[in-house]
């Protein structure tokens, strides 16, 4: 951000200001590391949908995704990397100045 | 008017409930303080027999597991009920607050928000006293109950170990009704029925005994309420 009001939004990190993207980077923040199953139900959302949004998140290097097995159950596990916290973060310091300045 | 609740720390107080959902910990712990009075009774005798020390060794290396190696043996559990139905997160580190608390900060949105943030430092302070607290009632019930002879200590010890487990766990995973309203009843039981001559260290073995069956239900009951709300998917995510 430059500090040059309302342009400002348009630096908003594209990748993450998807709202379900947004949901899965928060959940992902917020813990170590979270599989499949979990970020489904959490988010609510269909496996086709979680995935296409997890694979552009990977693809940005966002997250990490890794294939584990657990017992005999497969788990695909997710987690996020340095680059997506920062990101993540960035993010949120964006939309910080967004409500600072409609304070005023 | 209330400041939004912080989504991030949301999920983080999701995710750490989300490893006491299917009552696989309370059901662990439940079952150490069983095998722990268990051998409190099993070895009151002073009975020195090989198979009374092989019993007694073995239930000794079963509690010393289950102390030990819970984390493990749960997550073992874990991995074969819980993780194909409802998915596996490690819940956020409640080793090192400092840094959690570091992190959301970083989010903060406006000033409402780090007030919030100030007050979510309170909750965990709060905690750290509660779970002191909970260490202190349980001290002080179990050995009261060993040295106090008052019949009546039974309920005293029951209400203290349901306001410390209360105290304790309520903000991160309150207990059933079954526990807190447990202890204080079944302290009343004891009153009821236990003989006079149950003394010392016998009235600590009941109570742990106590305290083991109640965690022990708890826990299977939740992880019954668990599996019939969570059936398992017929194709799993790979």
């Amino acid at each position: 951000m430059s500090g040059n009001g309302i342009k400002d939004l348009s630096s908003l990190d594209r990748v993450i200001h998807e709202p379900v993207r947004l949901m899965i980077m928060t959940i992902l923040y917020a813990v170590e590391e979270a599989d499949f199953v979990y970020l489904q139900r959490e988010c609510a959302l269909t496996q086709g949908n979680l995935s296409s949004h997890l694979s552009r998140l990977e693809q940005v290097r966002y997250l990490t995704i890794s294939k584990a097995f657990k017992g005999k159950y497969p788990l695909t596990l997710c987690r996020l990397t340095k680059k997506g916290r920062q990101a993540f973060e960035g993010y949120s310091a964006a939309l910080r100045c967004v409500t600072t300045a409609s304070a005023f | 008017m209330l400041a939004p609740r912080s989504t991030v720390l949301t999920a983080r107080q999701r995710a750490a409930r989300y490893f006491f959902v299917d009552g696989f910990s309370t059901l662990i712990a439940g079952l150490g303080c069983l095998l722990m009075a268990f051998q409190l009774f099993y070895s009151r005798d002073g009975r020195t027999t090989p198979l009374s020390l092989l019993v007694s060794l073995l239930i000794l290396f079963a509690y010393l597991a289950i102390m030990f190696r819970q984390r493990e043996i749960v997550e073992w559990l874990k991995t074969r009920i819980t993780c194909p139905r409802t998915g596996f997160a490690i819940p956020p580190g409640f080793e090192d607050d400092s840094v959690a608390h570091a992190d959301l900060a970083l989010l903060t949105l406006d000033e409402a928000e780090s007030n919030r943030l100030s007050e979510v430092r309170q909750v965990y302070a709060d905690r750290k006293r509660g779970m002191l607290f909970m260490i202190v009632a349980v001290l002080l019930a179990i050995f009261g109950i060993m040295l106090i002879p008052n019949r009546w200590f039974y309920v005293a010890s029951g209400i203290l170990m349901s306001a410390g487990v209360w105290i304790a766990t309520r903000r991160d995973q309150p207990f059933s009704w079954l526990i807190l309203a447990g202890f204080p009843l079944v302290g009343l039981g004891m009153v009821t029925f236990l003989s006079d001559r149950v003394v010392g260290p016998d009235r600590g073995a009941y109570l742990l005994a106590t305290a083991g069956s109640l965690f022990f239900l708890d826990g299977v009951l939740t992880l019954i309420r668990y599996l019939r709300r969570n059936p398992l998917p017929k194709q799993t995510q790979s």
